[in-house]
């Protein structure tokens, strides 16, 4: 038994559940791409190639959806803390549920639908690595 | 106003001059808070009660503050000293290190109604509306009276020994920005009453807890459990009581068959 129907129960265990697992999605995150990948090979072709792997597909996608979620439920409960908004918590919570839902929307469509064959893997080119090409040549 | 008072000297004890900013507040003088200056030679160990009893009886008059037992057991002279809630009859002089000028000012977060003195009923009825008291389960035949066992009470022991000082409560953010928020003293009551095994009625607390100005506008900030001066942990009673929101009370065998039986129909 539980009392989760007491307003407020749910979304502030939803905070702690999301909260523990950003930790761990975003230190396996960090260790990636600054230790094994490297921030600087951080370029299209090298994300593209990455998510071939349909592990760091889902890994991001987790990683957008309870990154959202965690911070807009975290917005709304510093919003309640304000007796003169919580008035407008209405509007407040229709305003930033749709950002967030927009946000999860596209961002998992991206990660759903690319697909790096059909893309412009070749064509594209990187003005980081042109840049670099660059002041490499200076050098 | 400056007045340099020689109150005593004492033989063995270290004397110095301290200044002591008393915030003062009388709405038939003047609208706003003003401060006050008060220099008296006192001892490390002179209690700051002591100091405002003299101060009263011997240099202002006028000024106002509560106090009853001057043992910390009443609970009526919380007040800010040097940033800090406490009780003026527990806090020493010499718990403001240093020589700097020790403040004083009243309770915040609730309507001042003279220098010292705040009012003190809507932390009280906040406290009062989460029933803060034993509704006696049924006696069975030959029980003389209901019992708990030491381990039950070991678990609400801490939260006992609250003497509604409010010093907890005056001491939360969330409630300077909410004053309709239950505050650390109910919640604490509220958790000592949940988790009294004799309790029937611990759902309707439970119910009550809840809400935009309940349980989950605590942060955790621990300003409550810093301010406390019998050193009750608050801020672990408030976890308590959002545990039980979350998981039920978990002394199922122990508890009073009838509270779940009403938690299952609901769910």
């Amino acid at each position: 038994m539980s009392y989760k129907k007491v307003p407020g129960t749910f979304a502030w265990w939803f905070q702690r559940i999301s909260g523990s697992f950003l930790i761990i999605l975003i230190f396996i995150h960090f260790i990636d791409v600054h230790f094994i990948f490297g921030v600087e090979n951080l370029e299209y072709e090298t994300v593209a190639e990455k998510w071939n792997k349909p592990f760091w597909r889902i890994m991001d996608a987790l990683m957008l959806v309870f990154g959202m979620i965690h911070g807009a439920n975290g917005i709304e409960s510093i919003l309640l803390d304000y007796k003169k908004i919580r008035k407008y918590k209405a509007y407040w919570f229709f305003f930033i549920r749709a950002i967030s839902a927009v946000t999860i929307i596209i961002g998992s469509w991206i990660i759903v639908t690319f697909s790096p064959e059909e893309g412009s893997v070749a064509k594209y080119e990187s003005p980081v690595a042109e840049m670099r090409d660059e002041s490499g040549s200076h050098e | 106003m400056s007045i340099l008072v020689n109150l005593r000297s004492r033989q063995g004890f270290i004397e110095m001059l301290r200044v002591f900013r008393i915030q003062r507040f009388n709405p038939e003088r003047e609208p706003n808070q003003w401060v006050d200056e008060y220099t008296l030679e006192v001892n490390e160990d002179d209690k700051i009660l002591d100091i405002l009893l003299k101060i009263r009886d011997e240099v202002d008059t006028t000024l106002g503050f509560r106090a009853s037992c001057a043992h910390g057991v009443c609970g009526s002279d919380g007040m800010m000293i040097d940033g800090l809630n406490r009780l003026a009859c527990q806090t020493f002089v010499g718990d403001v290190p240093g020589r700097k000028p020790i403040n004083i000012a009243p309770l915040k977060g609730v309507p001042v109604e003279k220098d010292l003195i705040v009012d003190m009923d809507p932390l009280l009825d906040k406290v009062k509306s989460v029933n803060p008291w034993v509704v006696a389960k049924e006696h069975k035949a030959g029980e003389r009276e209901l019992l708990m066992s030491q381990e039950d009470f070991e678990k609400i022991e801490d939260m006992t020994k609250c003497i509604w000082c409010s010093c907890c409560t005056t001491s939360c953010p969330s409630l300077w920005s909410d004053s309709d928020y239950l505050g650390p003293q109910a919640l604490v009551m509220a958790a000592r009453f949940i988790l009294d095994t004799r309790n029937e009625d611990a759902e309707k607390i439970i119910e009550k807890v809840g809400g935009l100005d309940g349980v989950f506008r605590c942060h955790t900030i621990g300003n409550c459990t810093d301010a406390c001066p019998r050193d009750i942990d608050v801020t672990g009673a408030i976890a308590a009581v959002k545990k039980v929101l979350l998981q039920g009370i978990d002394n199922e065998d122990k508890f009073s068959n009838i509270v779940w039986e009403k938690g299952d129909e609901k769910e």
